[in-house]
């Protein structure tokens, strides 16, 4: 279970949240809602231990944040960046296993074959769409099928048919055990098929 | 893209184009030798054209193939580890504060061009330009930028150095700061050799692990890994290479960022080849260009510098072309 009780977020000066309380059970989705600028990403990066909190408490299964070493939380949770630049031109493939060398190639399959990446994964990342590159960067985050996983923005690029077939595959995740929180930029309607949905308005 | 083992074939060719081209360096030159052929295949027949071909000649043809592997090798290292593909190791500051720490060296009489005080003169200057440069960067794009701030004022100072030092041989050092392999002897490759072989080697074994710098600062950190601490091993190991390059054929232009983008265009990102290819390809450049240097006007040699960028610009010019638009 995540905790978070009472906490402020701040960049530098700029404060961006401050006193704000929410718990985020396991096996569960969550999606964080509100908008521009209100502090979506920035309560994303707290939770996975990239931007320290000013006060309060932020826990994972009962123990702080700021106690797991980089090397602890790269065990425990993986990230989706919301947008993503690649200078160097490895393959799709290739970016998917950076890092997750370990991963079975039926892992991988799965993924491929449940994010619709099939078509283009020997394409070189420097050369797919927007779209494309986002569903390389979640199939990212699921590679190592890690008990937490944060998601910026998932739905950012993609057309309603990619839209159904994240929802169905986050659905999905969660059923084996995983606890995916997500920031989205929809109205609730939308997202009813989450547990949760943390409005930050 | 190209399948591995398409790629292995063509490294290796262009590795036996490369030892064929050497011999051919070994015959030309500005003394007139009859059938060197002869003398190069039998090296225990003596004579003047024995000792011009193994004495003279063979060290220059050695020291470039090293300098130019070396040179290679640190620039496909600083693009990797800056994740740009722009990266020279001139760009953050390594090759200006090699030269300024030999040529204090040398004009303080401490060293010799070419000997190995001046390469650690040279290893000193560059590493301490490399951890400026670091000290005030927090990302690989302030990197560049600092590092393109270092390199203009470490080259002014030397540039400064030369034209106060009232010296003789200035003009020398001058010359061998434009890059010169005139100045090389058999002593030279007892110090280029090791060095370069074994810092590549180092570099080859990390390699790998640079690959995840092409995901960018942010995700390597989500990996739970320090990206500016593995950047600065790479860049601990390009100021070795570098400096000992620097120190004993002045700098030379354009090289290092040419011969790993010629690379990346045949055979792909993935560090590993990129960096054995990186050091075949620049061993090729310099080799071709320093034969090219003392044959085209006989007894004048053209500075290297010069003929690095004809030969690389052109070739990576037309691979960009041929391939579109996308880096690689």
């Amino acid at each position: 279970m995540i905790k978070i009780d009472s906490i402020s977020l701040a960049y530098g000066a700029r404060t961006v949240m401050e006193d704000f309380s929410a718990e985020i059970s396991l096996s569960s989705i969550t999606a964080i809602v509100g908008s521009n600028g209100v502090g979506k990403s920035t309560l994303l990066a707290a939770i996975a231990g990239e931007l320290s909190i000013q006060s309060g408490v932020l826990e994972i299964n009962g123990r702080d944040v700021s106690e797991f070493s980089d090397k602890e939380l790269a065990a425990i949770r993986s990230v989706a960046q919301q947008s993503h630049s690649y200078w160097m031109a490895y393959s799709a493939e290739e970016i998917l296993r950076l890092g997750n060398e370990s991963v079975s190639d039926s892992r991988l399959n799965h993924l491929s074959t449940h994010l619709v990446l099939t078509s283009f994964l020997q394409q070189r990342i420097t050369e797919l769409s927007g779209g494309q590159l986002q569903r390389i960067e979640i199939a990212r985050a699921f590679m190592r099928e890690l008990p937490l996983v944060l998601l910026d923005e998932p739905f950012a690029s993609q057309d309603l048919a990619s839209q159904g077939s994240l929802i169905e595959f986050f659905k999905a995740e969660r059923e084996v055990g995983r606890t995916i929180v997500l920031v989205a930029h929809r109205d609730r309607g939308a997202l009813e098929w989450c547990d949760q949905i943390i409005d930050l308005n | 893209m190209m399948a591995l083992k398409g790629k292995r074939v063509l490294l290796l060719s262009i590795f036996l184009l490369l030892l064929a081209f050497s011999l051919f360096a070994l015959s030309v030159g500005s003394a007139e030798i009859e059938s060197p052929w002869r003398y190069i295949f039998s090296p225990s027949l003596t004579g003047p054209a024995h000792d011009v071909i193994w004495q003279i000649r063979f060290p220059r043809v050695l020291a470039a193939l090293l300098v130019g592997a070396a040179l290679g090798v640190a620039g496909a290292l600083s693009q990797s580890a800056t994740n740009n593909p722009l990266a020279d190791p001139s760009i953050i500051g390594t090759s200006a504060g090699a030269s300024l720490g030999a040529t204090i060296a040398v004009l303080l009489n401490i060293a010799e061009i070419g000997t190995l005080p001046t390469t650690i003169a040279a290893v000193i200057g560059a590493l301490l330009a490399t951890l400026l440069t670091f000290a005030s960067s927090r990302s690989a794009l302030q990197l560049v930028i600092v590092g393109i701030a270092t390199s203009a004022l470490l080259s002014a100072l030397v540039g400064l150095i030369l034209t106060v030092a009232n010296r003789p041989d200035a003009r020398s050092i001058s010359f061998w700061s434009l890059g010169s392999l005139a100045l090389v002897t058999s002593k030279s490759i007892y110090l280029l050799a090791p060095v370069i072989l074994i810092t590549s080697a180092i570099a080859w074994f990390i390699s790998q692990k640079l690959d995840l710098l092409a995901l960018g600062d942010r995700e390597v950190r989500f990996l739970g890994l320090n990206p500016q601490r593995m950047r600065l091993f790479a860049f601990i190991l390009i100021a070795i290479l570098i400096a000992t390059a620097v120190s004993t054929v002045g700098s030379i232009a354009f090289l290092a960022l040419a011969a790993p983008h010629i690379t990346r265009f045949l055979i792909g990102p993935r560090n590993r080849p990129l960096i054995i290819g990186s050091a075949v390809i620049g061993a090729a450049l310099l080799l071709f260009a320093d034969t090219a240097a003392r044959t085209v006007a006989p007894p004048f040699e053209l500075p290297i510098g010069l003929i690095t960028s004809l030969i690389g610009a052109p070739i990576l010019i037309l691979l960009l072309r041929r391939s579109g638009e996308v880096w690689r």
